[in-house]
């Protein structure tokens, strides 16, 4: 297409740019596009399907002769196994299959460690051969949390090599150290943050079933079809036909792109019964095996002129995702600081491996960055909010920040931390977020349209409960002139054309755009036939309101010979842009009790950009599910591992703690519409965000409150009494 | 967490083995239980027995062992998938069902002490294709995401509507608190339950 002038902005800040639209793209929506559905409280297409209970998750997939599968893991963090009979299970009722994982000799390195798997023709039997199953293990010396695994003499996760692995960090900007010792001031403080699971409501788990043609069909609670059919091909055997689907899946939240161990159970023991398998995690083996938000410890000094301008910053950070990578802390970002240094070391101890949670590195990173923030401003004297704008230039953050100061009334927040009587407090603070995700090439959507005036799109790729089906059929919608729900998305199914992987806050920016050029492909297709009809020419040919030009959509419909037309769309790369990520702010007003220790949050202010909202209903879902995680991370989440025997001591739900109704505050989500012209529905990234700045804002919030600074996550009780009994009241 | 009694005294999960039939259970169970005990309580298992439960108003008929939860036995042999086993210990509500009227986590009970009762899941609350008001509010307040705490969840707010006649947002938030949800949606539920207290 060439050089297209577009409008680029949000509210008054609205401005033209020339952007380079690939050939075979409509020019992007701007600033100033009329849009009929896009950005209109669209009620969720498979909304009934779930409140029906109707919806059928893989947990949910039951086949005939299906026999259910279980694993058996390591109860210690750290052993080696002396002995492993599985000859009783083999022999217990219903047991159609045992799998053993491990041999004598093997090491263990994490409490979930996979030992053996059975399958039986029911769950209850399949319990049961899991006791029978016998083995010895020779119990190692664990370490597990960064400090003892740092310790001098610590036993090593894997003997031979070191517990940390140093020092990785970008290029050193300047002379940091030197700007920090010329300072006026000189601000330090550590952070420490815990292990997170994800504890994806519907845990990991898939159905596998050989079909007498040899292939393999395979349901998996997945947020990456396409990466489960490669990686089920591998366990399968190469050249097996593989076809997975993810109809309904039950969060990810990052947990799951991989085949998990129970995966492969099920298809290898679907292999070895020749009988369809179900395999499921438990709670317990979600929560020490699904994957996990690294714990992290993270060093900061600063150095502030006389102006309380940071002229220096050293960030020194260690993270531990257990006997995985992964660890590194998102920070410094968002802020200018002068001159800068960073290292991260990732740290082994007996846990297990994390895996990408919803804004891998972000939560940890900005809970200690803008902790730290407030911390410098209350060292130079100033307002935490004027501290920031002294530190960013960002227009977008300056609109979003004032706004939500407006709105959680920013002025009601106590002038000295701390000030007050009585022993509820109550205080005001506020973290920012920034992420970078438009989407990316890839990807493919069809949209079909019958005779009988019924209108699909495909893509195969998931819905994790994000809302990708609503944002296709919104802007499918938009371009035919429907309502989006006649347009029925299916997705989920690897038959279906490319799409992404859930991870990067990807998906929609990514699916999105192939829509627009699918919806436009069926669109002309479409207009050729009407045009026909009508005598005139088929770009004159409007779609809107239900109708193709002055024909009803389902008589137009009726002119398809055939049966259906078919329109496709590419995504292609994306634009030169307004701007290549997205920003929020969160503000949290705190009551703390400071004699019981107990954190209540009253209200929580979260403004968020994702480019242009296409269904506003299940944007402001995302960012809400943010913002609760973020309490949940902030407040009561911990994994506990038991500091002898390296066990997991919470795996479930009745001790690990995530927020429930009762620790709900009032919650207002602002949908900050932005046209970015960075693709061609100016779409951004927006599931990860909104969870990155709520435990830092509620911090902050209550050093507002109490005059405590918490440095340490969850902020629980204790901790809350700890501080408060080395201040005086 | 009050709401989750468990009525009767029949089986609890551990004790089935030893535990006596609940005379409401025992009588519906038919005739394929394991020999009476001279000296003590009737015991059951650890073979299938028949029994009949009531679901959605429809009587269907299985073969279980007596340790088989009401939610395995809705879930695993009827194919009833609504309710959700999340946690199979009575600590997240995915699993909620109406018993009698009642709120009860099906992973806390056995199918036996269901024997007899009026069991309802979420699939139940529809007529034909219609959804209940509640499960229409949860939809046009979008409150639900990843979906899979929701059949759940739209048990516990059915529970309170059925008792209280306009739910102050406290009583909501308390009557939920035995249900968890992972994506977020609390603060939507809470407002999908005003609206449908506010529009009978």
């Amino acid at each position: 297409m060439g050089k297209v002038k577009t409008k680029v902005g949000f509210g008054e800040k609205v401005r033209e740019i020339e952007v380079d639209v690939p050939d075979g793209e409509p020019a992007p929506w701007g600033a100033d596009a009329k849009l009929t559905v896009v950005g209109t409280d669209v009620v969720r297409v498979d909304a009934a399907m779930k409140a029906s209970g109707r919806a059928k998750y893989t947990y949910d997939i039951n086949l005939r002769d299906m026999l259910c599968a279980l694993v058996l893991h390591a109860p210690y963090g750290a052993a080696q196994i002396k002995k492993l009979d599985t000859s009783k299970a083999e022999k217990m009722p219903g047991v159609k299959g045992v799998l053993p994982f491990k041999k004598a000799g093997d090491p263990i390195r994490y409490h979930g460690d996979e030992v053996a798997a059975v399958a039986a023709e029911t769950e209850d039997q399949a319990e049961d051969a899991l006791h029978a199953i016998e083995v010895e293990y020779d119990r190692k010396p664990v370490v597990t949390t960064i400090a003892t695994a740092m310790a001098a003499g610590a036993p090593q996760v894997f003997p031979g090599r070191e517990n940390v692995r140093p020092g990785r960090g970008g290029q050193p900007r300047g002379d940091a150290e030197g700007a920090i010792k010329s300072a006026d001031k000189v601000v330090e403080a550590a952070y420490e943050t815990q292990v997170q699971t994800h504890s994806s409501f519907e845990p990991h788990g898939t159905v596998a079933k050989f079909n007498e043609d040899g292939s393999l069909t395979v349901w998996c609670s997945t947020q990456a079809t396409f990466g489960i059919r490669q990686q089920a091909q591998q366990v399968a055997g190469r050249g097996t036909k593989v076809r997975v689907f993810a109809e309904f899946v039950g969060g990810g939240f990052g947990s799951k792109f991989g085949l998990h161990v129970t995966g492969a159970a099920a298809i290898r023991l679907a292999k070895q019964t020749g009988r369809p398998v179900k395999c499921m995690c438990t709670r317990e083996s979600e929560h020490t095996t699904g994957g996990n938000r690294p714990s992290s410890l993270q060093k900061m000094k600063a150095g502030l002129d006389k102006d309380g301008q940071i002229q220096g910053l050293i960030v020194e950070t260690f993270g531990s995702g257990g006997i995985g990578g992964g660890g590194g802390c998102a920070n410094p970002i968002i802020y200018s600081y002068g001159a800068g240094k960073k290292t991260e070391s990732d740290v082994f101890v007996n846990g297990g491996p994390a895996a990408a949670f919803r804004a891998p590195g972000h939560p940890q990173g900005i809970f200690a960055l803008d902790s730290f923030m407030d911390e410098c401003a209350h060292a130079a004297g100033l307002d935490p909010l004027e501290f920031r704008k002294k530190h960013s230039r960002d227009e977008v953050y300056r609109a979003q920040w004032d706004l939500g100061a407006k709105m959680i009334g920013w002025e009601r927040r106590n002038k000295e931390a701390g000030k007050g009587s009585g022993h509820l407090r109550r205080g005001i603070g506020m973290a920012s977020t920034r992420w970078g995700q438009i989407g990316a090439p890839g990807s493919r959507v069809d949209v079909i349209i019958r005779d009988d005036g019924t209108v699909e799109a495909h893509n195969g790729a998931q819905d994790i409960g994000t809302g990708t089906k609503t944002v296709l059929a919104t802007i499918v919608a938009e371009e035919l002139g429907l309502k989006p729900p006649q347009v029925a998305v299916k997705m989920g199914d690897t038959d279906l054309p490319m799409g992404p992987g859930s991870g990067g806050s990807v998906t929609a920016p990514s699916v999105g755009p192939a829509a627009r050029n699918a919806g436009i492909d069926a669109k002309e297709k479409l207009a050729e036939l009407a045009a026909k009809k009508l005598g005139v020419e088929a770009k004159d040919v409007v779609f809107a309101d239900g109708k193709v030009g002055t024909l009803k959509f389902e008589e137009a419909c009726k002119l398809i010979e055939g049966g259906s037309l078919r329109g496709t769309g590419e995504r292609r790369n994306n634009y030169a842009t307004y701007r290549g990520g997205v920003a929020g702010c969160q503000f949290a007003d705190v009551e703390v009790d400071i004699e019981t220790g107990r954190i209540r949050p009253v209200k929580v202010v979260a403004v968020q950009d994702a480019g242009r909202v296409i269904s506003k209903l299940t944007f402001e879902s995302q960012v809400l599910g943010g913002v609760i995680q973020g309490i949940s991370y902030a407040l009561y989440e911990d994994r506990i591992l038991d500091r002898n025997v390296g066990t997991q001591m919470n795996a479930d739900f009745l001790n690990y703690k995530i927020a429930g109704p009762a620790d709900m505050p009032e919650i207002e989500v602002v949908a900050f519409s932005i046209a970015n012209a960075g693709n061609n529905c100016g779409m951004a990234g927006l599931g990860e965000p909104p969870t990155i700045p709520t435990a830092a804002a509620i911090a902050n919030a209550v050093f507002n409150a109490t005059g405590l600074r918490l440095r340490s996550l969850p902020m629980t009780p204790d901790k809350v009494l700890a501080a408060a009994g080395k201040k005086e009241w | 967490m009050p709401k989750k009694q468990k009525r009767g005294k029949g089986f609890s999960r551990r004790e089935f083995l030893t535990a006596g039939a609940a005379a409401a259970g025992g009588a519906a169970i038919g005739g394929r239980t394991a020999e009476a005990r001279p000296a003590g309580p009737k015991t059951l298992g650890p073979k299938k027995v028949a029994v009949t439960l009531n679901v959605n108003g429809k009587d269907r008929e299985l073969e279980i062992e007596p340790r088989v939860t009401l939610l395995r036995a809705l879930r695993n042999h009827l194919d009833v998938t609504g309710p959700k086993q999340a946690c199979d210990r009575g600590a997240c509500g995915g699993c909620s069902v109406l018993v009698d009227g009642l709120l009860v986590n099906a992973c806390m009970m056995l199918a036996l002490d269901a024997v007899g009762r009026k069991i309802v899941t979420p699939e139940g609350l529809m007529e034909g294709d219609k959804m209940a008001p509640i499960q229409e509010a949860f939809c046009a307040h979008d409150a639900l995401q990843c979906g899979f705490c929701t059949p759940g969840f739209v048990m516990a707010c059915q529970w309170t509507l059925n008792r209280r006649k306009s739910p102050t947002l406290a009583e909501i938030k308390k009557d939920l608190s035995g249900n968890i949800c992972r994506c977020g949606t609390y603060n939507r539920i809470f407002q999908a339950v005003q609206t449908v207290a506010k529009k009978r």
